[in-house]
């Protein structure tokens, strides 16, 4: 007990600055760091600010190539994004200006095929149409070398107009063979009417089909007609002649009609002989 | 202005970018970070090595530094841990250097033309490393922070992570052996 209230006494004494041990001890500890060891320390405090200023600042900022560069690259990686995209979805992605010219083109298809023969290729058309427009077309573009522009950028709009026209095609088949769907409907739906009314044809072509029998017909008419005027004349074996070689000619014209022409007396006169 | 500025204020600079305020707040505890690994490793090259890492950790830590305790609570904590890491890793008691600590006397003494009190100090000095080395690190580590920074017994139990009584009792024993030590010698 005595001895613990000595140990607080001394203590107390201590933290008040009356020890003995404090002043030998404050005595003894002057000793100080080297000189070598505080300009490693204090060049290290600076060295460690700097390297952070450095991290935080951007190291290419000011760089006068940076924005143009970025701006080609931002320009190249969209082109090939969307050409991508297009081809993996299969999208057509055509403007309403591409459209129109699909259009003109197929009227123009269509107008060739009536003037000659219907076994003319109409995908062969259509590309030599769709060549020569983008012939035209790169008429107005200068050469990379002329324009200046990069090449890679030349390359990439060559791309894409080289997908622009393979797109074209597809939709031109595709349009192609709706088309001939829909030929083949009609004609199939022709054929299907012409069994039931055989002689009833419709529209231009029957106009057609007449006017070409109606001509036939007033030929082999004035031929029979011939005939019966030679019969009348009494030049018996020239019609007899003229007959056969009509008969020849037209082994479709039926006897009926030739007695209906020529008349039925002179008919089985000519007949006879 | 160097007095004016508290030593807190000076760490916010420096974390800011301020080298200077570094400059000063570095004079201000280098003597007495250093005193303090010095007594308590007993060995001059390691209590070099470990001054250095302190104020490396205390640089590398700058950014992350918050004003929660006093600034010398939180660099002797830091210098507490490096000493304690360093304890564990060599895993033996640290060898007796006096010769820093004389020589320094003799130096600190040269200017005292009385030879016989010259003797006695050194002396004192000597029996006081005896005494302080003799001491557990413990009792030593709380003597010594009372003696370099002047905490209080609060401060000392919150830089070492133990509680008032525990570092109050330390203190105790570690004055009152050395007193005894010093009376008696």
């Amino acid at each position: 007990m005595a001895n613990n209230d000595q140990s607080d006494k001394e203590l107390n004494d201590y933290l008040n600055g009356n020890s003995d041990v404090s002043k030998a001890y404050r005595a003894s500890n002057k000793t100080e760091p080297s000189a070598h060891l505080d300009e490693k320390i204090l060049s290290a405090a600076k060295k460690a600010v700097e390297d952070s200023k450095q991290k935080t600042k951007p190291k290419f900022h000011k760089a006068p190539w940076v924005k143009p560069v970025s701006i080609a690259a931002l320009v190249t990686l969209s082109v090939s994004l969307v050409v991508t995209m297009q081809q993996e979805t299969g999208q057509t992605l055509i403007s309403e200006p591409e459209v129109e010219m699909f259009d003109s083109a197929v009227m123009i298809k269509e107008s060739k095929i009536d003037k000659t023969t219907q076994s003319s290729d109409a995908t062969t058309s259509m590309n030599e149409l769709e060549a020569k427009q983008n012939k035209d077309e790169r008429a107005d573009v200068p050469a990379p070398a002329e324009s200046g522009a990069s090449a890679d950028l030349y390359r990439t709009e060559e791309k894409v107009e080289t997908s622009k026209a393979r797109m074209k095609e597809d939709a031109a088949k595709k349009m192609l063979s709706k088309e001939k769907v829909q030929q083949d409907a009609l004609e199939e739906r022709a054929s299907a009417e012409e069994q039931i009314l055989p002689s009833a044809p419709t529209g231009v072509e029957f106009d057609d089909v007449m006017s070409i029998q109606n001509s036939e017909y007033s030929v082999q008419e004035d031929a029979l007609l011939e005939i019966k005027t030679l019969m009348e004349q009494g030049q018996q074996e020239q019609a007899k002649e003229k007959l056969n070689l009509f008969r020849k000619s037209n082994p479709d014209y039926s006897e009926e009609a030739i007695k209906e022409v020529i008349g039925e007396e002179l008919f089985e006169k000519i007949n006879s002989e | 202005m160097d007095n004016d500025v508290s030593d807190e204020n000076l760490m916010m600079s420096y974390a800011s970018g301020d080298t200077a305020a570094f400059e000063i707040l570095y004079v201000r505890h280098k003597g007495s970070v250093y005193r303090y690994m010095l007594n308590l490793c007993r060995n001059e090259a390691i209590a070099e090595e470990l001054f250095q890492e302190v104020w490396m950790k205390l640089i590398n830590a700058r950014e992350n530094y918050q004003v929660k305790a006093k600034f010398t609570t939180y660099l002797y904590k830091l210098a507490h841990n490096q000493f304690i890491d360093h304890y564990r890793k060599q895993n033996v008691r640290i060898v007796l250097d006096q010769s820093v600590e004389v020589d320094d006397v003799e130096q600190d003494q040269s200017s005292n033309n009385n030879p016989e009190k010259q003797v006695q100090t050194k002396q004192t000095i000597n029996r006081l490393c005896e005494l302080l080395d003799a001491l557990p690190n413990e009792q030593r580590e709380v003597f010594l922070l009372r003696e370099e920074t002047g905490m209080s017994i609060p401060e000392i139990a919150e830089t070492l992570g133990i509680n008032q009584e525990a570092a109050k009792s330390r203190l105790r024993y570690a004055v009152s052996k050395l007193r005894t030590g010093l009376s008696d010698g």
